[in-house]
Order: structure tokens, then sequence, then C-alpha cells
């Protein structure tokens, strides 16, 4: 299965930049997902490489043909839909088909290519049925069917999931990932779902106002987040801002960071980007903080006094202020603390995460 | 209870009223084309029979009357339509603000009286020499039937979800077999609507054929004028010729009801 490369990428709507990337490569067999928020430019990235949308600039390379001036029909990829878009005349088995019947295959070997996708979908049993007698999970499989029936060079995702109710997401999310193992297809995943991208992508791009924020691994996005946009963007993070006083340890990057308030803070930092007396955003993250049971003389601890308290079943989510800052932080719900408790907390300084103002 | 029976009584008054109404002048129609002894002092005819019919198809100009409208009327539905689809899925799909301003301007032509379109048309046809030419007729006709079929056969195209076009593009679909395969299945009832509305449009057309077509082309509507509003009052051969224009009608009327709308609500999904 090819990569897919873009280059040098331009597409404007009016003043708007929908997308600016001036690299991207989707390597063979990747799954790869782009994730932002909505009108990042993250679905127009995807019309581009599908040919749906025409790029201002720039050229797009499946394997090592340059795709930029071929139609859709022409370029031999799978989509799914947001609307998963079945065809509401057509049965299911017609729906899967229709694109086999476009290329003139031999009914013999259109029956077997749809029976085999139908297979590998579970959905065998619905092929004489019409579309709006479907549920939306069921409707969902029908589009993936559609789409890999053609082996597509590459299969692109538009938010295919975001129909569906929250639990059968979860359920879709790993059976999405399990196929594209099987097949080995090299596959590219719209999301604004942090946990949907990092559950189903081995790399995702995190995008914003048309420009690619940061590329990585899951680990990577959510542990080493390299913008403020992307420490924000992922997980419920709050920030402390200060200025580093010093580095500490240089060969495991944590500093020194001094608030405007006094607060004294060790945190990671990429220290390439950041050096002593930069102004810095400090990431706290939910998972970055922990309990301790007294006032310990040690650093990164600190008195926190509660403001507000939800139960959520399997966890506790708590508002705490440290000082003038106010973090997210969660505990098993054999914990209880009412809003107005002081109790003490210890930061992580390996997690938690500096980026340069 | 006795308020009950009260209001129930009001009930079927008000719905006969309507019903006799409606009927009253296709009862007096029929009674006036089959008549063949009817004495004013008689409710009801004596004696029923075909005889206006064989009257009136003795007659040239009658006969030429229905070759007219009846050549017309296809015409008019396969050159309405052959306009009306391509500009319903611009309008249909695109909606810029042009198509929104277009389609404004087309249903404002409904609003229009047709024989101020008509006094229009005359000096340009005068001028033209198309003033009684059987093929002018045509763009006449259609002028009062593309704003009913092109309504009709936009709304079809704007029924189909821009994604399905794009699948159907990303799929294998040239441009071509897009509309072969996923617009004209999902539009073809809403087309069809619109073709029949254009044929029934110019079967009841009166007004712009007696200005620009009469004396030389005269459509049914005209000929049976002729037997009512000319120097002698025949209504017999009228009624007669009236159920050839009154006929097609209810079974368009029918088929509206029975099969289009059915079917609409159940495709739509």
């Amino acid at each position: 299965m090819p990569r897919i490369l873009l280059k040098d990428i331009v597409k404007r709507y009016g003043k708007v930049i929908a997308a600016d990337i001036p690299y991207l490569e989707i390597k063979d067999g990747e799954f790869f997902g782009l994730l932002g928020p909505s009108g990042s430019g993250k679905t127009t990235t995807l019309r581009i490489i599908a040919g749906l949308t025409k790029p201002d600039k720039g050229r797009v390379y499946i394997g090592d043909e340059d795709i930029t001036d071929v139609p859709p029909e022409k370029r031999n990829l799978g989509m799914v839909f947001q609307s998963w878009a079945l065809f509401p005349h057509l049965t299911v088995f017609e729906n899967i088909a229709f694109g086999l019947r476009l290329r003139k295959l031999s009914e013999e070997e259109i029956r077997k290519r749809v029976k085999w996708a139908a297979e590998l979908l579970q959905i065998s049993e619905l092929l004489d049925r019409y579309p709006h007698q479907l549920s939306g999970g069921q409707q969902q499989r029908v589009a993936v069917a559609r789409a890999i029936v053609l082996y597509p060079r590459a299969l692109l995702f538009d938010e295919p999931l975001s129909n569906l109710d929250a639990k059968l997401r979860e359920q879709v999310r790993f059976e999405l990932r399990r196929l594209q193992k099987e097949l080995k297809i090299t596959s590219v995943y719209v999301t604004h779902d942090q946990a949907e991208a990092f559950a189903i992508c081995d790399r995702i791009a995190v995008i914003n106002k048309g420009k690619i924020q940061q590329i990585g691994t899951p680990e990577e996005i959510y542990n080493r987040p390299e913008t403020v946009f992307v420490a924000e963007f992922i997980g419920i993070t709050r920030f402390i801002k200060g200025r580093v006083e010093d580095i500490v340890d240089e060969s495991k990057g944590i500093i020194r960071v001094l608030t405007e308030d006094g607060l004294e803070l060790y945190s990671w930092a990429n220290l390439e980007k950041v050096k002593k007396g930069s102004k810095v955003f400090v990431a706290v993250r939910p998972d970055f903080i922990s309990l301790v049971s007294k006032e310990l003389k040690e650093k990164n601890v600190f008195k926190a006094k509660v403001e507000l308290a939800t139960y959520e079943g399997d966890v506790m989510d708590y508002e705490i202020r440290i000082g003038q800052w106010r973090l997210r932080f969660k505990t098993p719900p054999m914990y209880r603390f009412q809003p107005g408790q002081e109790i003490y907390v210890k930061l992580h300084e390996d997690k938690l995460i500096a980026i340069k103002e | 209870m006795y308020g009950e029976r009260r209001q129930r009584i009001w009930d079927l008054a008000v719905i006969g009223i309507v019903v006799v109404y409606i009927l009253l002048p296709m009862i007096v129609l029929v009674e006036y084309a089959f008549a063949q002894k009817w004495y004013a002092y008689q409710l009801f005819p004596s004696e029923w029979g075909f005889k206006w019919f064989s009257w009136v198809f003795k007659h040239a100009d009658t006969r030429m009357a229905f070759f007219y409208s009846y050549t017309l009327a296809p015409l008019v539905m396969l050159t309405t339509l052959g306009l009306s689809i391509p500009a319903g899925y611009v309008l249909g799909t695109k909606r810029t603000r042009l198509s929104i301003f277009t389609e404004n301007l087309v249903n404002m032509n409904m609003a229009l009286p047709v024989i101020v379109i008509g006094i229009g048309l005359l000096p340009l046809y005068t001028r033209l020499g198309l003033l009684g030419n059987y093929w002018a007729l045509i763009p006449a006709h259609m002028i009062g039937a593309i704003p009913y079929t092109l309504r009709s056969v936009t709304a079809a195209f704007m029924q189909v979800p821009r994604d399905l076009e794009e699948a159907a593009r990303v799929l294998g679909a040239t441009r071509l077999q897009v509309i072969r395969k996923v617009y004209i299945p999902m539009t073809w009832r809403g087309i069809l609507a619109g073709g029949i509305f254009a044929f029934s449009w110019s079967l009841n057309e009166f007004i712009l054929t007696l200005l620009l077509g009469a004396p030389a082309v005269k459509t049914l509507p005209i000929a049976i004028y002729e037997y009512v509003g000319g120097y002698y009052l025949t209504p017999q051969p009228a009624a007669a010729l009236s159920l050839f224009i009154l006929i097609p009608s209810i079974v368009i009327a029918l088929f509206f009801e029975k099969y289009l709308q059915v079917s609409l609500g159940l495709g739509g999904g």
C-alpha cells in the first residue's frame, strides 16, 4: 500500500486559510489522524486528498504518482463520509456494489467481492435491506464495506462515528482499527474527538486554523505537546503562567519556574525552545496531580482549596485552587472532599509541560 | 348526546355544501354532453347518448383542435423538461444568491396574470411574423408552464444530499454517471410531476393561444369557447368537447394523489 504525500498545499476560502501544509507524509499502511476543532481545516485536507476540493497551490501524491489533477473518480480511494452518504434508492448490496458496477466487473466477481466485504463488516444478513431500514451503526458498516470493497489505494474517513451514540462509538473504534490493521490499507481519519483519534490512529497531526501544529504518536501528542494550542486542545488542561528561573537538570529537561504570585514550580520543558528567563505556560492535567496525606517539605507539593466537587460515578472531579491558579483534579470516588476543604497535592515535575509563551 | 348529534349534522351539512359546490359544474357538464333529449320541464334528460360527440367530430375545425391540443401538450412537456432539468439541477444543488434570485423571479411569474404575458408577447410575435404559427405556441405555453415544472424539479434536486454526489464520485462515477445513477433515480418522481404540470398547463392554456395562435391554430379550449361564446350558443357540443380536457385532468389529479405523493413520502428517506 502506498504512502500519501502533501507538498506545499494551500487552500483559501476568501481571506480564510483553510489549509496551509508545507509537507505531510502519511506512511505506507499507517492509520493517520487529522485532529482539530471544527473549522480547523482537517476536513479540507482530507477532501484535497480525495480530490473533492482543489488546492490553490501544491501537489498531492499517492506512492510516486502525482494525483493533483486526477479527478476523484480516477483516484481509486475509499471514503467514509460523516453522513455515510448511502444511496437511499439502492439496497445494501447495490450500495456496496456501486463502485464495482462502475468498473464493469462480472456479476460473479461483484457477488464474490460484496460477500467478502459484508462478511468482514458482519452485515451479510442486511444485504437486501434499504438504508432507511438500518440503524446508524449498521449504516456506518455499510459505508465502510462500500469503501473497502474496491480494494482502494487508501481509505479516507471523515468523522464517520460522530453520528453514533457514545457507547457504540467506543466499540466501533476498536473494530475500525482492527480492520485497518488486517487489511493494511493506508488510512486517514478526520476527527475532532481526541479519544477517538488516540484509540484509532498510529500517528496524529493536530491541526488548527489550517496549519499543522504537531505530528506524533498519541503518547507524544499527549505527553509532549509543543504548542500551547496542542496542550490545551488535548485532555483537560489548565495553565500556570511563570518565568524560567533556572535549568535544574539539563539531561532530564527539568526547569524551575516562578510565578508572579510567588509559586515555585518544577517542570519538564523542551530545552531547545525554553531557555532561562523564558516566559512559559506550564500545562497541568488531572493525571499530573496526586494527593498527598499531609504537608510535606518537598518540591511541587502545595496546599490547595477545593472549589467545586462533582461526582461522576467512577471518579470525583474537582476544581482546586493553588494560589491564584485553578486546576482540575480527579480522584477515585472513595475520596470525598467538600468545597472549601483544604487538601495537599503534588504536581509531578516530569509530567508538567512548560511551553514557551 | 343531543349536542353531539347536532354537531354531526352541522359537519355533514358543511361538507355537503363543499362537495356539491365542487361537483355541480361537472354534473351539469356530463348531463349536457350525453343528453340527447331533454325538455325544459324535466330535471334529468329523458334520452342519453353520444350524439354530440359524433356531432363535434364531424367538424374539421374540431378535429384539428384535437390534433393541436394533444400534440402541443406533449411537446410543451418535453421542451419544458428539457429546460427545467438542467436549470433545476443548478438551482437545487448550488444554493447561491443568483440561484435564489432566479427562483424568486420564476416564482413571481406564477403570480403574473397570463393576459399580461400575452399582451407582452403579442407585439413581439407580430413583428417576428409568428402569429398563427403552431410551433411558436410551444415557447408561449412554456412561459406559463416553466414556473410550476421548475419548482417541482428544483425541489427534487434539493432533496438529494450533496454527499451522495461526492460519494459517487469517489466510488468512481464521472459527472455524467452521477446524473444517471444518483440524480435521475432520486429525482424522477419530481421530474415526472413537473412534466405532468407542463402537460396539463398546455392542455388548459387559453389566453395565449387565443391571442397568438387563433384563428389559424385553435386548440380545444378555443374550440369549446367558440361553441358557446361565438355568434351561436350550443352548450351540448361544448360540454362534449370539455370532457376531453376534464378527463385527462381528473386522471392527472388522481395520479398525483394516489401515486406521486405516497411514493415521495416513502422514497425520500
